[in-house]
Formats: C-alpha cells, structure tokens, sequence
C-alpha cells in the first residue's frame, strides 16, 4: 500500500513535470535496484556507474514513465537494459582492474569478511537469472510475486529460478566448507 | 516439501551473513545531480506536439517509399524495354570493313549500285511491287502471281541491282 502511494507520487510529479520526481524513485526504488545491479553486474562500481545511467535514461523517458501501466516493470527493465548494454561495451573494450567485491560481512572481522568472499563466489558461479531471484529474495525480502512483477516475469518462473539456484548453492557452499 | 524448505532455510541463514552493500550518501547526491542536470537539459516534449511530430514522420516515410517504388518502376520499366521489345538497336554497317571477305568484292559493287540507283527509281519499283499486291489480294489468292508468259508478275529491281540473286 505504501509502495502503491510512493508509485503515486511518483506519477503525480512526473505528470506535474517537477525534478523533484528524481528523488521520489530514489528513495522508492534504490535499495532494491541497486542490489538487482550489484547481483547483475557482479561488481560494486560498476552497478554505482550503471545506477547513474539508469537515472539519466529514466529522466529522459520520463513522459513513457508517466503513462506506464506498471512502474516498477518499467524501471527494472530500464536497468536491465542498461546493465546489458553496459557489460556488452566492457565486453569489447578492455576491462579495467576494478573493484569486484559487492557482498559485505554483517560483522567486519577477517572470518566473516572471507565467508563473505566464498559468498560471493558461489553466488557468481550461478546463471544471471538465477542470482538476481536470490538476491532479492534473500537481502531485499521480495516475495515470488514481488520479483516476479518487477521482472516481468511469471511467478512459477520465479520460484523455480529460486528453487533451482538454491540447490546449486548448497552443492558450492558445502565444497566451501569442506 | 518440508524438507526442501529447511533446506532452503538452511542456506538462507548462511547466506545472511553477508549483503549487498547499499548505496552511499555520495552517490545519491551524484546520482540525482546528474538526473537533474539531464531533466533541465531535455525539457518533456508538449503533449500536442507528438502526434504532430508522428504525423510528419509517417508522411516523411510515405513520400519515401512511395517516391522509391516509382524509381524502381521506372528503372525496371526501361531496363526491359532496352531488352529488345521496344528498342531495337543495329550496328552501323561499314562496308569497307568486309573488305577481307571473300565476297568483297561482290558486295562492293552490290552496294554501289544500290546507291546509284535514283530514288525516282526505288519509289517506281515500289509502287508497282504494291500494285501486283494489291491484285493479288483482290484475287484472293495467295499463291504467288504468275505472269502470262511463264515469267514471275514482280518488278525487276531497278539498275541491274538482280545481277547477283
């Protein structure tokens, strides 16, 4: 309900074409956005450069925005779209040494900070698909019809992303382990 | 299905001990400066304005393509003209050129006396070729005229020209 009255307003200042708008779907949007980039992208700076593009493409579909029939759809796809664009363009020029790690430890002590790293990797080792479901389901809290409207994708399809990327990770964090 | 949750339950706990950090206070200023900087740049295009930019776009697109498809008419068009329906085009003949020939010499003077002869001439030999065509027709009958005295009804060719058929 919360949400449905932040998407409100959203629609309201881009109707009334204020800047203000920006930091609406700020506030609405980055925690969950963010996290689907950093899950896309595999790389902390990366997602922060990608996270600039999507704003700047979203300010310039504004108009689309307005009149679109689900706006939180629109916005992932924007990010979607551009985090593709964006790994095929790294793909052809060369990639700089960047900072990968995107997963913190709860706690910043050297064992957790190295659980976290075999965290990550095992989330790496999985298809895109699979990582982006887990990543909001597990660090977002989104439920399966939550995901799946954002991603436009069925709910079915979502829950069978998620079931099938948790068995990976148990295979991958119990070689972790042992 | 019990047992495939705790399972899940399992990993989901482990999972938590790390996330995916948020964004910081840094980027949300750079962020929304930017956004902000591209929303005053790009003023949001007036409502009436779109239709009217669709308008004259599809007619743009209309007036092309239609503009096209009469130039790839026309080209074809002349293309199977120019294939030999219409335009019938012949080398000019040189007579000197036939001169290694082995009839040359015969040609040479079939050509020369062709072109004596006057064109009071050809014109008489063609009024009367029309003449025993005409006759022919009028009687029906298409076999070719006979003269009375065995010899063929048409016009000799004027000025000896017959010498060689």
């Amino acid at each position: 309900m919360k949400k449905r009255s932040a998407d409100d307003a959203i629609r309201a200042a881009l109707a009334r074409d204020d800047p203000a708008a920006v930091e609406l779907i700020w506030d609405r949007y980055v925690g969950d956005l963010f996290a689907f980039l950093q899950a896309m992208l595999r790389c902390r700076q990366d997602a922060e450069d990608v996270l600039q593009m999507v704003f700047v493409k979203i300010v310039r579909k504004r108009r689309h925005l307005a009149g679109a029939r689900r706006l939180d759809a629109y916005v992932y796809q924007i990010a979607r779209n551009e985090a593709s664009r964006f790994l095929k363009q790294r793909g052809k020029r060369a990639v700089e040494a960047r900072d990968g790690s995107w997963l913190s430890p709860a706690e910043a002590d050297n064992v957790r900070r190295e659980w976290a790293e075999h965290l990550q990797h095992a989330l790496e080792r999985l298809p895109d698909g699979q990582r982006e479901v887990i990543v909001l389901k597990i660090y977002r809290e989104k439920t399966f019809k939550e995901i799946a409207r954002m991603l436009d994708l069925s709910a079915n399809t979502v829950a069978s992303r998620y079931r099938y990327g948790m068995e990976r990770l148990r295979i991958l964090l119990k070689d972790a382990k042992s | 299905m019990k047992a495939q949750r705790d399972k899940n339950r399992d990993v989901e706990q482990v999972l938590k001990a790390a996330c995916p950090t948020g964004p910081s206070s840094q980027l949300k200023r750079q962020v929304i400066g930017a956004a902000k900087r591209a929303w005053r740049r790009e003023p949001q295009e007036i409502s009436w304005r779109v239709p009217l930019r669709r308008l004259a776009a599809s007619a743009a697109a209309a007036v092309l393509v239609v503009s096209l498809t009469n130039l790839a008419v026309d080209r074809s068009l002349v293309r199977w003209q120019a294939g030999g329906r219409w335009v019938a085009s012949r080398e000019p003949s040189d007579v000197e050129a036939v001169s290694e020939a082995v009839y040359a010499a015969r040609v040479r003077y079939l050509v020369g006396t062709v072109r004596r002869a006057s064109a009071a001439d050809w014109r008489e030999y063609r009024e009367q070729m029309q003449r025993v065509l005409d006759e022919a027709q009028e009687r029906g009958t298409p076999d070719r005229p006979a003269a009375p005295n065995g010899r063929s009804r048409l016009p000799s060719v004027p000025v000896g020209t017959g010498a060689f058929s």
